[in-house]
C-alpha cells in the first residue's frame, strides 16, 4: 500500500511512489517461504560472498553485451539482488544511486502488476518512470523475478543509462524543458520479457522512440543478459545448497546488516542535522537560484529524512522522490556500513522518508526531470553527505569512515551529438567527471581525481576511447592546480579537460548543468567548499579557422589558449550550442571540499602541496597563512615561527572583520567535554550538569543545546570568489546575491563552520542535539569505558 | 600462426608430435566491444558453408553465456580475429616437500585471546599462535589455534583439528579428535 502525505497518494502516478510497510499483492502470486532452521558460519560466508559476486558477474555481462560507451567505459549502471518482496540484499559495486531505487520498482510491480498482467517465471519488467523509481528517463530499469518451482524466490534487477530513449533533444538532456512532455516519455513497469522471450511488440515500441534504435536494441539485450546471467547463478546456488539454505542466508544478510547499523546508531546522540544547498538557472535564459534542504533526524534506532524547506519544483532542474532517496542511500551505505558490501536492506528497516510533494527534490508529475541524473541526484548526495558526515563524527567508530563532499556534486553535462568521424549520427555524454576528487577526511587529505565513493567502480574512459566514439580531439586532460577545497585536510585536485572537433562539420551540445555560478561541494567543519563546475568556450575566428589543422599538429594546448579574450564562460544551461571546427570547449569538474580550518593545516604539508603543484606557492601562502623562506641552498622552506605569528594575526583579523554576534555566549564555566561534533565544535557540560555547544579551541560555551551555536559566533560574509581562485563572477549568470560565510569562534578566531547561502537566507541551523537523550548516551559511554578498564 | 607457434616450441626443444593446436575465431555483434570465441577446424579455405557454421556456433555459444534472448543478429556480426593456442604437456616434476619442526610447541609464537563466533564456546579463549612456515608436518593438532603465514592467517576453531601435509597444505577437519584428524579436507 502506498502512503498518503499531505492528503496526496504517493502511488507513483502524480507523486513519487512511497511504498508502505505492507504491500498489496495479488494472492495468486506464491512466495517461497521455507527457511533452513540453522546455518553454519562457513556456508553462510560462502553463499553470502557468492551472492555479492553475482552482482559483479551481472555487471560484466552488461559491459560485454552493450556496445555503448556509457556502459562499456563509464559503467553507468548498477545491478542488485532483492528479496521476493523487494527488499535489498546487495547493491552492486557500480553507481550506487541506480540500485537505490530498484526496490521501489519491484514493490510497485508487486502491487500493480501481480494481478494483471501477472508475474511469472521467465518474465522481466522494463521501466524508466522516475515517479516509480529511476532518476531520469534515460536510466532504464529491468526487473527480473527469480522463481523456484512456481514460487517467487527473489529478484535480480539492473539500471543502465541508455544513450537515447527519445524526447525533444538527442541524448535526453534538455536545458529548456518546462515539463516532462518536453522530454523522453516515461514508461511505467511494462512486461518486455514473457516466458523467456522478448515481446517484439513492446521492443518495437521502445526502439521507435529513439534516435539510436540499434544501440537501444543492444543495450536492451545487455540488461537482459545481465539479469539472465544473475538469475542462472542464483538458481545454481539453489541447486547446490537447496532453496531453504539460500533463503536463510538472504534473511541473515538483512538481519546482520540491520544489527550493525543499529549498533552504529546506538552510539550517536539523538538530534537533527541539516544541510542546505542551491541550484541555479531553472531553464536556459533564466537567472534565479533555488534552495534545497535536507534534515536528518536521529531518534533511538531510526533515521528520518525530510526535504522540508526545499523550494518548489521549477524548470528543468527537478528530481522525483526515487532519486532523492537513492542519493541518500548512496551515502548511508559507505558511511555507516562500509563493511557490509552494500547490504542496505537491513538499515532501510530503520529509515523513514518524509518527502514534500511538489518540491524541487521530490517533484510531482508532470515536472521536467530528465536532467535529474546529473543535477538533482548529485544534489541529494551532496546534502546527505554533510548531514550524515556530521552524524558519523559524533561516534569514534565512524569518524574515519566519511569524507567531506567529493567532486562531481554537480555533473556539468555537455552532451554531444551530430555526425561522427564515420558520418554516422551519434550522441554521447562526457564521462570524464568520474575521475573527480575525494574530499578531505577528518584525519587525512582527500584524493586527487580518485573517483567518488558512491561509484566505486566508475572510471573515466580513456581519452582514446572517447575519441573513438566521438568526432573530437582532446587538447588536454589533467589535474587542475589550486582546485582542492581548502581545509586542515584538503579536498583532492579535480579534473580538467579541453577538446575540439575532429573530422566533423559541427557538434551540437546541450549544456544542462547546475553548480556553475556557485560551489555545490559544501565544506565541512570549517573546510572550504570545492570550486564549482567551470565551463569555457572559445569560438575560432575565421582567420584562425583556416589554420586549425596546422594548430592541431603543433602544441595545440598552448595554440588554442583559453586565457585569451575571445573565451567566454558557458552558462549553466545552453540549448543547441554549436561547436564548429577549431572551437574549443573546456570543462573543469566540480571540485572536492576540505575538512577543518585551513589555518590548522600542517605547514609542511602545504610546502609539499606547492612542491607537487597542487597549489601555487603564492596562493598556498595566502590560503593557508604560511610563510615560506628561501634557504642558503635556494630551497624553499617553511618559516615556522613567522607562520605561527602570521596565523595568529589572521585569526585576530577574522575577529575584527566579523559582525557582532547575534547573541552573546553564555557566561558559564565548562568543566567537561561530552561529545565531539566537529573539528572545533563540541558539546560540553558545566558544573551544574547543563549541556552547551562549545568552541573546542577555547573550551568555552557558545549556546545552550536548544539554540544555534552560530548565533554566538563571529560571522564574516564574503564574496563567492573568496572560496577559490577558479570561481568566476556569479553575477554573470544569476541575479540572486550569494555569500560565502565563515562562522568563527568568538574567543579565538578559529573557524568552526562555513556556509554558501543566498544573502537573504538566515544562517542554517545545522545541528540540534537532544538534551535528554544526550545525558543517557554520556552515561552509557562512561559505563563502557569503566567496563573496559 | 601454426608455424610460428611450432617455431616457438622448437626453441624450447619440444618435439612437434607433442604439440596440440586449438583454433578459435572471435566474433561479436556489431558495435560490441568484446568478442565471444568459438572453436574452428584448421580450415585451409574458409567458404560460405564453414562461415555459416561458425556463425551458428557463435550464436549458440553466445546464447549459452548471455541467454537466448541476448543475441542481436540484426546489428550484423563482426568477425574480429583468429587465434591459435598451441600446447604441449611438460614432464611432471615432483612437488617439493616441506619440513617443519618436530613438535607444535617449537612453532608457537605466543597466545591471543580470541572470541570464536558461532563455535558454541562462550567468551574469549586463550589461543595459541603458530608460525605457519615452521609448523610440524603430518602431526595433528586440535583447535583452537591461529596459524600465521606470510599471506594469510588460518583460524582453527575449537571444534576443528588441523594437520599440515608433506607439501605444506593445511587440512582442517570439523568435529575431529587428534586420532582421526586430517583424513578429510574441508
Amino acid at each position: 500500500m502506498s502512503i498518503l502525505i499531505n492528503g496526496r497518494k504517493m502511488d507513483g502516478r502524480t507523486d513519487g511512489y512511497v511504498p508502505g510497510r505492507t504491500l498489496n499483492i495479488d494472492p495468486s502470486l506464491k512466495f517461497f517461504a521455507r527457511k533452513a532452521p540453522s546455518l553454519d558460519p562457513i556456508t553462510y560466508e560462502v553463499i553470502r560472498n557468492t551472492l555479492w559476486s553475482i552482482n559483479e558477474v551481472h555487471g560484466d555481462a552488461i559491459v560485454r553485451v552493450s556496445g555503448s560507451p556509457i556502459a562499456a567505459f563509464g559503467f553507468d549502471f548498477n545491478p542488485s539482488i532483492m528479496t521476493s518482496r523487494g527488499d535489498f540484499v546487495y547493491f552492486g559495486p557500480y553507481l550506487q544511486f541506480h540500485a537505490g531505487m530498484q526496490d521501489m520498482q519491484v514493490k510497485w510491480i508487486l502491487e500493480n502488476r501481480s494481478q494483471n498482467p501477472g508475474i511469472r517465471d521467465g518474465d522481466m519488467f522494463l521501466s524508466n518512470d522516475p515517479w516509480v523509481g529511476t532518476c531520469h528517463q534515460n536510466d532504464v530499469m529491468l526487473c527480473c523475478p527469480v522463481f523456484h518451482g512456481d514460487e517467487l524466490f527473489c529478484w535480480v534487477a539492473n539500471t543502465l543509462h541508455f544513450v537515447d530513449v527519445g524526447g525533444t533533444t538527442a541524448g535526453g538532456w534538455n536545458p529548456v524543458a518546462k515539463s516532462v512532455f518536453d522530454e523522453p516519455t516515461p514508461i511505467p513497469p511494462i512486461k518486455i520479457m514473457e516466458g523467456g522471450k522478448i515481446r517484439r511488440d513492446i521492443e518495437e515500441d521502445f526502439k521507435r522512440r529513439s534516435r539510436a534504435p540499434q544501440s537501444v536494441a543492444l543495450d536492451l539485450r545487455a540488461v537482459i543478459a545481465g539479469n539472465t546471467v544473475a538469475r542462472a547463478r542464483i538458481l545454481d546456488l539453489i541447486g547446490k545448497y537447496g532453496a531453504p539454505i539460500v533463503h536463510a542466508v538472504i534473511d541473515r544478510i538483512l538481519d546482520d546488516s540491520e544489527r550493525i547499523f543499529v549498533n552504529a546508531l546506538a552510539d550517536v546522540p539523538d538530534g537533527e542535522w541539516s544541510e542546505r544547498g542551491y541550484l541555479e538557472v531553472a531553464n536556459a535564459g533564466e537567472r534565479r537560484v533555488y534552495k534545497g534542504e535536507l534534515h536528518v533526524r536521529k531518534s533511538g534506532d531510526r533515521l528520518t529524512f525530510s526535504n522540508r524547506g526545499t523550494d518548489p519544483q521549477v524548470g528543468a532542474i527537478n528530481i522525483t522522490f526515487a532519486a532523492w532517496r537513492g542519493g541518500i542511500l548512496s551515502v548511508v551505505g559507505p558511511f555507516f556500513c562500509s563493511n557490509l558490501l552494500y547490504a542496505i536492506g537491513g538499515p532501510l528497516r530503520h529509515m523513514d522518508f518524509e518527502p514534500t510533494p511538489g518540491a524541487l527534490t521530490t517533484a510531482s508529475y508532470p515536472a521536467s526531470v530528465a536532467n535529474g541524473g546529473a543535477i538533482g541526484t548529485e544534489f541529494s548526495i551532496s546534502l546527505a553527505n554533510n548531514c550524515l558526515a556530521k552524524i558519523a563524527h559524533t561516534t569514534p567508530k565512524l569518524r574515519r569512515h566519511y569524507t567531506a563532499n567529493n567532486g562531481m556534486t554537480q555533473v556539468a553535462v555537455i552532451s554531444a551529438s551530430g555526425n561522427d568521424q564515420r558520418g554516422e549520427p551519434f550522441m554521447n555524454v562526457f564521462l570524464d567527471a568520474y575521475a573527480s576528487p575525494v574530499g578531505g577526511y577528518s584525519f587525512r587529505d582527500g584524493l586527487a581525481t580518485a573517483g567518488v565513493y558512491w561509484g566505486p567502480k566508475q572510471t573515466a574512459p580513456n581519452v582514446e576511447h572517447a575519441e573513438m566514439v566521438m568526432p573530437i580531439l582532446y587538447l588536454h586532460r589533467r589535474e587542475v592546480p589550486n582546485s582542492g577545497g581548502l581545509g586542515r585536510y584538503t579536498g583532492g585536485a579535480t579534473l580538467g579537460l579541453a577538446f575540439t572537433t575532429h573530422k566533423t562539420d559541427r557538434l551540437v551540445h546541450q549544456v544542462a548543468a547546475c553548480g556553475v555560478s556557485h560551489p555545490t561541494a559544501l565544506g565541512l567543519a570549517g573546510g572550504y567548499p570545492g570550486p564549482p563546475s567551470i565551463l569555457k568556450f572559445r569560438r575560432m575566428t575565421s582567420a584562425q579557422r583556416s589554420s586549425v589543422e596546422a594548430l592541431k599538429a603543433k602544441d595545440s594546448a598552448r595554440s588554442l589558449d583559453l586565457e585569451v579574450s575571445e573565451t567566454r564562460r558557458l552558462a549553466p544551461k545552453e540549448f543547441n550550442l554549436i561547436q564548429g571546427p577549431g572551437d574549443v570547449c573546456e570543462m573543469i569538474v566540480a571540485g572536492a571540499a576540505g575538512y577543518g580550518d585551513p589555518l590548522d593545516r600542517d605547514p609542511v604539508a602545504v610546502l609539499a602541496d606547492v612542491a607537487d603543484g597542487t597549489y601555487d606557492q603564492d596562493y598556498a601562502g595566502e590560503a593557508f597563512a604560511v610563510k615560506f623562506a628561501v634557504g642558503a641552498d635556494g630551497a624553499v622552506r617553511v618559516d615556522q615561527s613567522a607562520t605561527a605569528a602570521h596565523r595568529d594575526h589572521v585569526r585576530r583579523t577574522r575577529l575584527q572583520r566579523a559582525a557582532a554576534a547575534e547573541r552573546p555566549a553564555p557566561q558559564v564555566t565548562i568543566t567537561e567535554t561530552v561529545l565531539e561534533l566537529s573539528d572545533h565544535l563540541m558539546v560540553g557540560r558545566d558544573k551544574r550538569g547543563d549541556f552547551y555547544y562549545c568552541s573546542s579551541v577555547a573550551g568555552r560555551a557558545l549556546a545552550p543545546l536548544g539554540e544555534s551555536y552560530k548565533a554566538a559566533c563571529g560571522r564574516i560574509d564574503m564574496d563567492l570568489t573568496a572560496v577559490n581562485p577558479l570561481i568566476g563572477d556569479p553575477r554573470e549568470f544569476i541575479d540572486d546575491e550569494m555569500q560565502f560565510r565563515l562562522f568563527v569562534c568568538p574567543f579565538t578566531g578559529a573557524l568552526i563552520e562555513t556556509e554558501i547561502a543566498r544573502s537573504v537566507d538566515v544562517p542554517l541551523l545545522d545541528v540540534t542535539i537532544d538534551d535528554i537523550g544526550l545525558a543517557r548516551l554520556v552515561e552509557a559511554r562512561r559505563m563502557r569505558i569503566e567496563t573496559a578498564q | 600462426l601454426t608455424a610460428r607457434a611450432a617455431d616457438a616450441f622448437k626453441l624450447e626443444h619440444v618435439e612437434a608430435e607433442r604439440i596440440k593446436y586449438r583454433y578459435e575465431i572471435g566474433l561479436r555483434y556489431k558495435t560490441q566491444l568484446n568478442e565471444v570465441y568459438v572453436d574452428v577446424e584448421r580450415a585451409t579455405e574458409f567458404d560460405e558453408t564453414s562461415l555459416a557454421a561458425t556463425v551458428a556456433r557463435f550464436e549458440e555459444r553466445y546464447a549459452t553465456v548471455f541467454g537466448a534472448e541476448a543475441g542481436f543478429r540484426e546489428a550484423g556480426i563482426e568477425l574480429v580475429d583468429f587465434r591459435v593456442a598451441a600446447r604441449a604437456r611438460s614432464d611432471n616434476k615432483p612437488m617439493p616437500e616441506v619440513k617443519g619442526v618436530t613438535v607444535h610447541r617449537e612453532a608457537q609464537r605466543g597466545t591471543r585471546p580470541v572470541h570464536f563466533v558461532g563455535s558454541g564456546s562462550e567468551g574469549l579463549l586463550s589461543t595459541a599462535v603458530y608460525d605457519g612456515d615452521a609448523f610440524p608436518t603430518n602431526l595433528p593438532l586440535v583447535g583452537p589455534a591461529l596459524i600465521e603465514l606470510s599471506g594469510t592467517t588460518i583460524v582453527v576453531p575449537p571444534d576443528y583439528a588441523v594437520q599440515r601435509d608433506s607439501y605444506g597444505n593445511y587440512i582442517l577437519e570439523r568435529g575431529a579428535s587428534t586420532a582421526d584428524a586430517g583424513r578429510t579436507s574441508t
